[in-house]
């Protein structure tokens, strides 16, 4: 019960805030952090994009003719695969990765209790691959359990996690492992995800998505030394740290995210392996692309909410900036929302002086700068992740949308989310079905 | 691997619609760049010094706060390459098989097998413990 009344207490400062400021202040202080929000973050993306390529990533070799890394003691690797109601998709996920070019793994895919023909494959596909195990869960038990269940069976101490519908590339394993023997202190290590559906403009603006921001993100946390989340459908994990955190919570909607901040909070390091990618297949309809992206960002009101209270002593103190961050993203959605709202209310009603918003776009000067910063984002991670995908240019023509598509669809899934979390706290299993995986194929 | 994207066919008016769409969002973007141009090149018409200070005044502050957002970046870069340039920390050794039964509340015995197996069944109660390891293979 007092965890539902902070819950609700939360949710009514998170809300009053915006509100407080433009009655205090001026509804312009509130355009003024809606404007520029977004620029301060880009810039600090950018700083941190353009610093992992310079001190670390130009170094490393790439390209077609490149071996992969040679791992210390050439220890076996566990590559996990949870897969729910995957027959479609099952069967080049397990071919690309049983096609690594480091020999030493096994392949563990967990059939979580689907309702389709997945079993079945898989039980077929043991007898082409030798190296590949199953583990069948009797009924579904989420994503977090399948993880934990391919961890009981793992044979080895390393652990690379994939989706169901995801497909390593070549040296993927390899490369996402190599941290975790070269540092005694990394835990876990996310990969760099691709998309593979590029049929619809949803698709395609996914992809420079991915690239301009994700990316940036990614190379800035890392810079930073805190992430804020693993990629859950290609990350590495050392099982020693996962057993001293209790392995993945079952009960939250993003595991990747609650482990990330429980292994960080107990000291264990993450880092980002732009090499390791993996091709993936993301929504390519409107209501897939919001199905997903409300539980992302119910994912991390949930970790918010864990996490807010206990947060604040000294030992967790690098956390602090990630939840920081967090927290003035959230409000920047309140503030938009509120200055909409204000906005609406203004045209109808004679507001008080504080709380009347002139305009709810962008004034010319705000534009102008928005967009020249929005280009030179880009340009930044086009420049950056081009040599992991030659083509990549192509995608400069949908790129128009990805600013909108972040910050947009941020806005409104934070507003739904984050209500709904706070309001609804839940504490029990997490279980859901992916949306659409691209127009091409049939959703579980 | 070359690059396995998947581009499903599709007709050709939902293709035209998303050109149009994005040639629509593209020209307003440029528009939107214009304007802000246009506008600061009227302000220096009108009057060249005085309206245009508070302009530069904005654009300046910005930059200065991304110069300080980088520069405290890169100092909290350098000082953790510093700090952690001599690794302190021994690698700890994997975590035994007894150890791991013990978390998952199951026997050494049971957890081997499973790690044996090649098709294995796992039930779970309500509550999410193991009650039954089913090796098929």
């Amino acid at each position: 019960m007092i965890d539902r009344i902070f819950a609700f207490l939360v949710l009514c400062i998170v809300l009053s805030i915006p509100l407080g400021i433009a009655a205090i202040f001026t509804g312009e202080m509130l355009l003024n952090f809606v404007f520029f929000w977004p620029l301060f973050m880009s810039g600090l993306w950018i700083v941190g994009g353009i610093y992992f390529w310079f001190y670390r990533e130009r170094h490393w070799p790439w390209g077609e003719g490149v071996a992969p890394p040679e791992l210390t003691g050439n220890p076996l690797v566990s590559i996990l695969i949870p897969c729910f109601s995957e027959g479609v998709n099952v069967r080049e996920t397990i071919a690309a990765a049983m096609a690594q070019r480091y020999e030493n793994i096994e392949v563990i895919a967990i059939n979580d209790g689907s309702s389709d023909n997945t079993a079945e494959v898989l039980d077929l596909l043991t007898e082409k691959y030798p190296r590949l195990r199953v583990v069948h869960l009797a009924t579904n038990q989420g994503k977090a359990m399948a993880l934990t269940a391919g961890a009981m069976a793992a044979r080895s101490d390393l652990l690379v996690c994939i989706d169901g519908d995801a497909m390593l590339d070549k040296d993927a394993a390899a490369y996402i492992v190599a941290p975790l023997l070269e540092n005694p202190r990394v835990g876990a290590v996310t990969g760099n995800p691709r998309i593979r559906t590029r049929s619809t403009l949803v698709g395609r603006v996914q992809v420079g998505e991915f690239s301009s921001i994700i990316g940036l993100i990614k190379r800035t946390q890392r810079i930073y030394g805190q992430v804020f989340t693993v990629s859950g459908v290609i990350a590495a994990f050392r099982k020693r740290a996962l057993a001293e955190v209790g392995f993945w919570s079952n009960d939250m909607i993003t595991e990747d995210i609650d482990i990330s901040w429980k292994l960080q909070l107990q000291h264990w390091a993450i880092f980002f392996e732009p090499r390791a990618l993996c091709w993936i297949l993301m929504p390519e309809t409107l209501s897939g692309l919001w199905k997903q992206r409300l539980r992302w960002a119910q994912g991390g009101a949930e970790v918010f909410l864990k996490n807010i209270r206990n947060i604040w002593v000294w030992r967790n103190r690098r956390m602090w900036p990630l939840i920081t961050e967090y927290c003035l993203s959230t409000i920047w959605a309140f503030t938009y929302f509120t200055s909409i709202f204000l906005f609406v209310v203004g045209l109808f009603v004679l507001l008080p002086g504080g709380l009347y918003v002139p305009q709810i776009f962008p004034p010319a000067f705000a534009g102008l700068l928005l967009g020249i910063v929005c280009l030179l984002q880009f340009t930044v991670s086009l420049l950056i992740e081009r040599r992991y995908e030659e083509k990549l240019v192509r995608s400069l023509f949908w790129i128009i949308w990805f600013p909108v598509v972040y910050w947009m669809l941020s806005l409104f899934t934070t507003l739904v989310a984050f209500t709904r979390v706070m309001l609804n706290s839940r504490n029990k299993r997490a279980r859901w079905v992916s949306p659409d995986r691209g127009i091409g194929r049939t959703s579980a | 691997m070359s690059h396995p994207l998947i581009v499903t066919e599709r007709r050709l008016l939902p293709r035209l619609f998303d050109t149009l769409l994005t040639l629509i969002a593209g020209i307003g973007f440029i528009w939107l760049i214009y304007q802000g141009v246009v506008s600061i090149l009227q302000t220096q018409q009108e009057d060249e010094i005085n309206l245009l200070r508070p302009t530069f005044t904005t654009l300046a502050i910005y930059l200065l706060i991304v110069l300080v957002n980088s520069l405290f970046l890169i100092l909290w870069a350098k000082y953790n390459q510093l700090r952690f340039r001599v690794e302190r920390r021994t690698r700890r050794p994997d975590i035994s098989d007894d150890q791991l039964a013990t978390h998952f509340g199951l026997s050494p015995e049971v957890l081997a097998q499973l790690n044996q197996s090649q098709i294995a069944v796992v039930n779970y109660d309500n509550d999410g413990a193991v009650v039954d390891v089913n090796v098929k293979r």
